[in-house]
Order: C-alpha cells, then sequence, then structure tokens
C-alpha cells in the first residue's frame, strides 16, 4: 500500500510539473511578437511595450524566466491581471470557491441521480422501467451540457419563471436567492454526469448478476433486497468510483460552459475574459490552478481505488 | 469473421451518410447564402425561408446546412490527424519499446492531465482562431486517446506467436510494424475513430458556442446557440434547429462507432452477459467502453491481455 501511494504521489508532482512547464511554454507559442499582439499593432507605444514586456518578465533570459514562473507557482504568488492590474490570486480564490460549490453540488446531485437510477434498471433488463431510463440516459449523453442549459434557461428561466434565468446573488446577503440561483446550473451540470454514472452502474450489476457468489448468496436464502444492495451493488460500484473520478475532471471542463450560460461569476469568467481580451497571465494562472485540481482529483481517485479494492494495490 | 449488420450500425451509418450529405451538398440544397441578410429580421417559417430567419435575416436552414460543413470538416480534419499520427505514435512505442515508449506515453499522459475543454480554450487564445488552428487544437486533444489505443493494441499484437515467427525470419521493426501489427489493430481504431468524431464536434459547438471557435460571420452551429439566446423567448426555434442539429450529430456518431464495435469485435457484444472475474482489468476497460461516452478515459487504455484483434 505505501509503496502504491508513493508511486502515484511521485508521478502527480512529475506531472504537475510537466503542466506547470507546458503552461509556460504556451505564452512562447504565440505566432509573433506576444506584446505586439496584446497591445495591437497600432497603439503599441514603446515605452508600453516595454513596460508589458518587463511585466511578462520576457525581457529576461528563459532559464530565469522559467526558475521564476515556478519560484512564484511554489509561493502561490500567480502575477497581476494585465488589463485590471489586481493580483490574480484573490480574484481566482473568490471564484474558485465559487465554482467548487457548483461543482460540488451538480457531482453530488448526478451521483445521487445516477447510481439509483442504473441500480432500479439493472433490476429488471428489458422493462419498462429499464427502457425508460435508458432513452433518458442517451438523451443526456448526446445533449451536450451547453445546449441542456440554454434550453433550461428558456423553459424553466424565461417561460416558467420557476427559477431565475441566469445570475447570482451571494449566499451571506441573500440565503434563498442564492440557492435559487444554483439550481439550473448545478442540475445542468449533474445531467452531463448522472447518465454515464446510470450506464455504468447497470452495465456494472449486470456483470455481477451472474457472478458465483450472487448465487451463493442467493442459495444460502437472503432476499433479493440484500442480495441486491449488499452484494451486486457493493461491488459493482468497484468501476464506478473510477467514472465519477473522471467525471469530476469532466466536471471542470463542462462548468466553464455552464458558468458561461448563468452568469455564474466562477472561474471560468475569469478565463474567459482573459481569453478574449488576450490577457495572457490571468489564462496561463487559471490553467494551472484548475489542471493542477484536475490532477488532485485523479489521485485521489487512484487512492480511493486502492482502499476499496485490495487487489489494485498489490498489482 | 462474421461482419453483421445491427440495427445500432445501420442507424448510425444512416444518420452519419445524411451529416455527409448536408455538408457536401450544402451549396445546392440551401435556398439562400448562409452570409445573405434579407430584410425579414427573425421571420417565421415560410416558403422562401423554410426554418425562418436569424436576428440579422440570415436563412436559419442555410446556416445549419453550412454550420454542418463547418462541424464535419473541423472534426473530420482533427480526427483523421489525431487517429493516423496517435496510431503511428503508439505502434512505434510498442515495437520499439525503451526510451520511445517512455517519452511518447509520458507526452500523452501530460496532454491528458489537462481537462479537454480547457486545454481548447488556453491553446485558442495562445494560438488564435480558425479552422486550421482550430482543427490542430482538436487533434492534439484526442491525440493520447489514439496513441494508448494502438499501444496497448500493438503490444498485446506483437507477444503473437506469427509475429515472433516473423521476427525469426528476419522481419524488419518496419515490416513487422506495418504488415502484422497495423493491420491487426484497426478494428478497435476505427470504432474509436467515430466515437471520437462526436465528441470532436462537441468539443468544436462548444468553442464556437464562447466564441473561440472558427471566426464570425461563417455559420457554425455553436455559435447559432450562442446566438439564439438573446432571441431565444421571442423565436425558441431559432435555439431549438441548431441544438437538434448537433444532438443528432454527435447521437449519430456515437450510435455508428457502438454499431462498428458490435460488428468489429464480437467478444465485446455480449459483454453484458458474459462472465468475468470482477474488477479485472478486462472489466474495468469494457465497462469503460460500455459507457462509450467518454473516450479520454484512462480506463480506455486496454491492458496487455485487455483486447483482442478483430481481424485474423
Amino acid at each position: 500500500m505505501g509503496a502504491y501511494i508513493l508511486r502515484r504521489l511521485a508521478a502527480a508532482v512529475l506531472l504537475t510539473l510537466a503542466i506547470a512547464s507546458g503552461v509556460f511554454l504556451l505564452l512562447r507559442a504565440v505566432p509573433g511578437d506576444v506584446v505586439l499582439v496584446m497591445v495591437g499593432e497600432n497603439n503599441a507605444s514603446p515605452e508600453k511595450v516595454a513596460a508589458i514586456r518587463h511585466a511578462l518578465g520576457l525581457d529576461r533570459p528563459l532559464v530565469d524566466q522559467y526558475g521564476q514562473w515556478l519560484g512564484r507557482l511554489v509561493r502561490g504568488d500567480f502575477g497581476t491581471s494585465l488589463l485590471s492590474a489586481r493580483p490574480i490570486g484573490t480574484d481566482l480564490a473568490a471564484r474558485g470557491t465559487r465554482s467548487l460549490e457548483l461543482g460540488g453540488i451538480a457531482l453530488l446531485l448526478g451521483v445521487a441521480l445516477g447510481i439509483p437510477l442504473g441500480a432500479a434498471s439493472a433490476q429488471r433488463p428489458g422493462s419498462v422501467l429499464d427502457l425508460a431510463i435508458g432513452g433518458v440516459t442517451v438523451l443526456g449523453l448526446t445533449l451536450p451540457s451547453f445546449v441542456v442549459g440554454a434550453l433550461f434557461v428558456l423553459l424553466f428561466g424565461l417561460v416558467l419563471h420557476w427559477f431565475p434565468a441566469t445570475g447570482y446573488v451571494e449566499f451571506t446577503s441573500d440565503p434563498l436567492g442564492h440557492l435559487r440561483h444554483l439550481v439550473l446550473p448545478a442540475v445542468t451540470l449533474a445531467l452531463s454526469i448522472g447518465p454515464i454514472l446510470t450506464r455504468m452502474t447497470r452495465a456494472a450489476m449486470l456483470d455481477m448478476m451472474g457472478q458465483d457468489f450472487v448465487r451463493t448468496a442467493r442459495a444460502k436464502g437472503l432476499d433479493e433486497r440484500t442480495v441486491a444492495a449488499k452484494h451486486v451493488l457493493r461491488n459493482s460500484l468497484i468501476p464506478v468510483v473510477t467514472v465519477i473520478g473522471l467525471q469530476a475532471g469532466n466536471l471542470i471542463g463542462r462548468i466553464v460552459l455552464v458558468e458561461y450560460i448563468f452568469n455564474w461569476p466562477g472561474v471560468s469568467s475569469l478565463l474567459l475574459s482573459g481569453a478574449y481580451q488576450r490577457d495572457y497571465p490571468v489564462v496561463q494562472a487559471v490553467v494551472v490552478v484548475v489542471a493542477f485540481a484536475f490532477v488532485l482529483v485523479n489521485l485521489l481517485v487512484d487512492l480511493t481505488y486502492a482502499l476499496i479494492d485490495p487487489r489494485i494495490r498489490l498489482a | 469473421m462474421t461482419r453483421r449488420l445491427t440495427p445500432r450500425l445501420v442507424a448510425g451509418g444512416a444518420g452519419v451518410l445524411l451529416l455527409a450529405a448536408a455538408a457536401v451538398l450544402a451549396p445546392w440544397l440551401s435556398p439562400h447564402d448562409p452570409l445573405e441578410m434579407s430584410p425579414a429580421l427573425l421571420a417565421a417559417p415560410s416558403w422562401a425561408h423554410p426554418l425562418g430567419t436569424d436576428s440579422f435575416g440570415r436563412d436559419t436552414l442555410a446556416r445549419l446546412l453550412y454550420g454542418a460543413r463547418v462541424s464535419l470538416g473541423v472534426a473530420v480534419t482533427s480526427i483523421l490527424v489525431a487517429s493516423v499520427s496517435g496510431t503511428l505514435l503508439g505502434v512505434a512505442s510498442a515495437a520499439y519499446r525503451g526510451a520511445v515508449e517512455w517519452s511518447v506515453m509520458r507526452a500523452m499522459d501530460v496532454i491528458l492531465a489537462f481537462p479537454p475543454i480547457l486545454l481548447a480554450i488556453a491553446a485558442v487564445t495562445f494560438l488564435g482562431q480558425g479552422p486550421g488552428k482550430l482543427s490542430l487544437i482538436i487533434a492534439i486533444l484526442y491525440l493520447p486517446t489514439f496513441a494508448r489505443l494502438a499501444y496497448g493494441s500493438a503490444l498485446t499484437v506483437a507477444q503473437m506467436e506469427y509475429v515472433e515467427a516473423a521476427r525469426a525470419l528476419g522481419a524488419s521493426v518496419w515490416h513487422r510494424m506495418h504488415r502484422h501489427i497495423l493491420r491487426n489493430i484497426t478494428g478497435p481504431i476505427i470504432v474509436q475513430c467515430s466515437l471520437s468524431l462526436g465528441f470532436a464536434i462537441l468539443v468544436e459547438s462548444g468553442l464556437s458556442f464562447l466564441g473561440l471557435g472558427v471566426l464570425p460571420p461563417a455559420a457554425t452551429w455553436g455559435r447559432m446557440v450562442s446566438e439564439s439566446r438573446s432571441y431565444m423567448q421571442r423565436v425558441p426555434m431559432l435555439l431549438v434547429w441548431p441544438s437538434l442539429a448537433i444532438a443528432f450529430a454527435i447521437g449519430a456518431f456515437n450510435t455508428l462507432g457502438d454499431g462498428l464495435r458490435d460488428a468489429l469485435d464480437p467478444r465485446l457484444a455480449g459483454r453484458l452477459t458474459s462472465r468475468r472475474r470482477p474488477g479485472s482489468r478486462t472489466d474495468r476497460v469494457s465497462a469503460a467502453i460500455v459507457v462509450g461516452a467518454f473516450p479520454r478515459t484512462r480506463a480506455s487504455l486496454p491492458g496487455r491481455r485487455g483486447r483482442t484483434c478483430s481481424r485474423p
């Protein structure tokens, strides 16, 4: 177990370093002169260009720049935005919490929705219930979350007026309003995770039902409920946990689109305004932080996996 | 090997053919130029505009048809690049092992370490927009999927006795790769191509939706969804049509992929009833394939014994 954890940790550290280096190199991948691209060829006075070049550290040797970049990342210093001149770290922390809130609730909702539906579906394969759940699942898998989000804004926000279509209210100023604003984006995101978990749980449970130990459980007289809950479902959850972890990663990507649709002021607004206005340090900071989070999630999944299934850590 | 025309294969294939026909025949099928602005703004469907017009008076049907060109064009180009180069990288890693294997596979790990949409947004920010760059960026996103798939399959095949025999007869690495390995791993790669095409369309439309895809005023489905949002209360169909197009395209490629998998890999076809050791490597692989939805999963990396080759 110890060796397995060490191996995973070492891999995660190396990957983190590789990500930091990759994002550092992104700035060098800009075609032409980065600074001229940023300020625009026309309104580039030599002083302004020199100032930005200095702010980005481009006037120093590459090795120095790389060392400084890594050093600052280790200290949690993400630099300053070129447009707002504010420290990126502060903005990132405030918006990161909002994204985490949305993503966390969506993940919980997706799991709470996906696994029971999959389990119900697996009870009688081919039944009406199974087919109905299967149909909804396919719909959930094919509709991209930004399409679902846009349709939700239209239907529940603008036509039925059940929930505020878009926007955000601070929890401290109006708790109920905050939650009402949370519903549509969280459900949209949950619908992108739930169907995958449903399919996964169903497949894994059907796979498990043919196993010898399930037959033994039945043979010793356990009722169907106990067999399904204690023997089939618990063993089926092993692959499902991996998928939950992978979906947590994919969620990070989808959250960008969903936050944009619902005007949820999370990390994605920072990323997108940075992308639209060529505020390179902001984009670099967001990408690094989110990719680190992604590595962390994957590491946690690997470790959880080893906890659940002893065969993994022995392998 | 038996090739079965399952309903999924037929339905998926028909859907993809329909999309391809729409894309190729767009100039002949479409009633108007997709950029032509008529005075009828946000018009209801009529003979002149079968699906109505958008806020600039542009014909919705024309924009949908031309949007298919952009989406399919970007998706096909990117997956072609990703599958060919990914397969070569994967097979080369399996053939040479050692330093080649290590560096290729670690590079793939780094690409996979980024959430796809995030990496795409970052790449667009730094590299710039346009269909060519977009295809390249999506190709890089899907490179690891193909490299890992080809690598895993090639390792399995490379251990087969007939490859061993070829080596004993003095066949060169290239000969073995080309003649014995590459030809035996095409099945899974074709399946993956179809599944990845659906996701390439998803990424392309997502980026276009955010305004980071193909530059305006070109018609793309993602931008149509985005533009319709300001008018969707008045003309909800403006949102519905491009949404349907995106869902149809993704659904068609996924169905085709599933159908191809059933046809090319009979072992996986009976996967729901087969008996395997619970939680084994093959089990997780097939479970991930059942999910089918996210080809970028680590679990889709086949174990050495995890995958059969579909052709003898």
